[in-house]
């Protein structure tokens, strides 16, 4: 039994192992590096020249302690069927799972501790002593174990076992992690959950009810609400705006802005093979090159408005206007071209 | 009309299907019976051009999907074993992909399915994700679907398991209809005490290839075994082709 879930363990951290390779790739690394380089800098001048009011800083260790406080999950590698295959093995189980989450606590704590450990010059400026610093970290990991335990207990009712609770929550850690490489490359098996997200309905009426495009129809609702391609545009949109509020150097932000167009472009090809699920679809009488234009149709659809979007609000923001040509010509060249090139490879 | 003519099929690399031939007429139900891995399924996806044979020919009213896929495609209507659902759509937008695919008479095609709807008890659930029904539900939604298209061949693999039994007599009920209207349908089942009442002729498989063909008198006699139920022709006709 425990070699079982060792072996889950292990195959599942050498996949992740596997994507961290295309991670860590050498153009990543260099803009990690540069990024960490850049962030002790402002760390630095930030220490010498502190803020006066303070409350910035309050704020910013408010929202670091919150984060380091809430992270982490139960790492049970508990599958699907083993609410069938395992369940006279409940006591087992659970022994395993309250090692599992002795492990969360062992580890998460710790990644507390060091990552409030980087903030302490901060809470020094603020003239907290170190012993409270101490007692600070003290009741973090303290509220910290309550925390897991509490979860623990969620574990079981009535001394009963909850498979199904516990199972989903190992999918949806898995999931998360595996969606993290699916950012750089494409990852196997990832399960997108489907949300109704029903107050974006007024978007449907977008695509008329015909039959030529009734791939249409269904790439719009995939889009909408399969897994995180809505949330997708969206954080890269905000992204992108924020690069263009803040970044004062308007060649900078133009190339931030077209390069979040890019990965938006790039992770929605992954569009395409959303309904492969279903072998219904090659039943159609429908000619297979309407699935492609369809397809493309709805993805130029997208990303245009998202250029539209962005170019009006370059109109406000860039100081030199040469730069909102250059974004709407870029744009123009990545939905026109590249998009014909890499969908024209993904079809084949 | 459908027409199967000295079939040779299979996967890739897995032959299934040995000369097959069969036919079904209009507005008559043809019962296809076979022990698991006889060879049904792989017949029907032949059928309906998810496989494509090694020989032979495959005609609905006399076109082949050779000819022009689409106007081929349009003809069948397929119920399948397992019910396939989108995940991202409501079971009103099922119903209407599926009018958009077949191009439709929306109006008329809504009609219809209004009233499918009400017989199975799903009117009030239209805009629910079908994925979460129970498997019986589920079934019902692939039915109204298969239904709404006014197919000239409906091809119905294993319709009856997960369906309740006032759903099972709909159906029922439901193929009687459409047969009167003249559509040829053929049914892959294994419970062969309902396809002995509702099919007009059997077509048996065994290890890829047609065992026997006829209706349950012609069997009997051929078999010379005169109060026979379908089972026991079944079982007979199994054993001998294995021995």
């Amino acid at each position: 039994m425990k070699r079982i879930f060792h072996e889950r363990r292990k195959v599942f951290l050498n996949r992740c192992l596997k994507y961290s390779r295309y991670v860590l790739n050498d153009h990543f690394v260099l803009v990690l590096l540069v990024f960490l380089g850049f962030l002790s800098l402002q760390y630095r001048q930030l220490l010498e020249n502190f803020p006066q009011p303070a409350w910035p800083v309050y704020l910013l260790l408010l929202a670091v302690t919150s984060l380091l406080f809430f992270a982490g999950s139960t790492a049970t590698y508990l599958e699907e069927p083993d609410q069938h295959f395992l369940l006279t093995k409940e006591r087992e189980v659970l022994f395993l799972v309250q090692q599992a989450i002795r492990w969360q606590f062992i580890f998460w704590g710790l990644v507390q501790i060091l990552g409030q450990l980087l903030f302490l010059p901060l809470y020094l400026k603020l003239g907290l002593p170190a012993w409270a610093f101490g007692l600070y970290l003290f009741t973090l990991t303290a509220g910290k174990y309550a925390l897991i335990q509490a979860k623990w207990s969620s574990y079981t009712k009535d001394g009963i076992f909850q498979w199904n609770l516990a199972i989903d929550q190992e999918r949806k850690r898995q999931q998360s992690i595996l969606q993290f490489f699916a950012l750089f490359t494409r990852v196997k098996g990832i399960t997108s959950s489907v949300r109704r997200r029903s107050y974006l309905d007024g978007f449907l009426k977008l695509v008329a009810k015909s039959s030529e495009k009734t791939w249409d129809y269904l790439y719009l609702r995939a889009f909408l609400r399969s897994g995180d391609f809505w949330g997708l545009t969206i954080r890269l949109f905000v992204l992108s705006l924020v690069a263009m509020l803040t970044i004062d150097l308007p060649w900078l932000a133009t190339g931030l802005v077209l390069l979040f167009n890019y990965l938006l472009l790039f992770q929605l090809l992954a569009l395409y093979g959303v309904y492969d699920y279903q072998y219904l679809n090659h039943l159609y009488p429908i000619k297979k090159t309407r699935r492609t234009k369809g397809f493309l149709r709805v993805l130029r659809g997208i990303l245009y408005s998202v250029l539209g979007l962005q170019s009006i609000l370059a109109i406000f923001l860039l100081e030199e206007k040469m730069y909102l040509g250059i974004l709407i010509l870029g744009g123009f060249l990545l939905n026109q071209f590249y998009l014909a090139i890499k969908a024209k490879k993904l079809i084949d | 009309m459908l027409e199967v003519k000295k079939l040779s099929g299979g996967y890739a690399n897995i032959p299934v299907l040995k000369d097959v031939s069969f036919q079904v007429a209009d507005g008559e139900l043809v019962g296809l019976i076979g022990l698991n891995g006889a060879g049904k399924s792989t017949t029907i996806k032949e059928i309906i051009g998810l496989l494509t044979p090694y020989q032979g020919q495959i005609l609905i009213d006399g076109q082949t999907i050779q000819d022009r896929a689409e106007a081929y495609r349009k003809k069948i209507g397929f119920i399948p074993e397992t019910p396939s659902l989108y995940e991202e759509l409501t079971l009103k937008e099922h119903l209407e992909v599926v009018a958009l695919a077949y191009d439709l008479d929306w109006d008329a095609a809504f009609e219809r399915a209004d009233k499918l709807l009400k017989l199975f008890r799903l009117e009030e659930k239209l805009d629910w994700f079908p994925v979460h029904f129970s498997k019986g539900m589920k079934q019902k939604v692939m039915i109204i679907c298969a239904f709404m298209v006014q197919p000239s061949l409906l091809i119905v693999d294993e319709p009856f398991l997960g369906l309740d039994p006032v759903a099972i007599q709909d159906l029922i009920d439901l193929i009687e209809e459409e047969k009167k209207r003249g559509t040829s349908i053929l049914m892959s089942t294994h419970v062969l005490d309902s396809a002995e009442k509702m099919c007009d002729r059997f077509v048996i498989l065994h290890q890829g290839q047609v065992l026997a063909d006829g209706h349950l008198d012609q069997l009997r006699q051929s078999f010379g075994q005169a109060d026979a139920s379908l089972n026991d022709i079944y079982l007979t006709l199994t054993q001998k082709g294995v021995g």
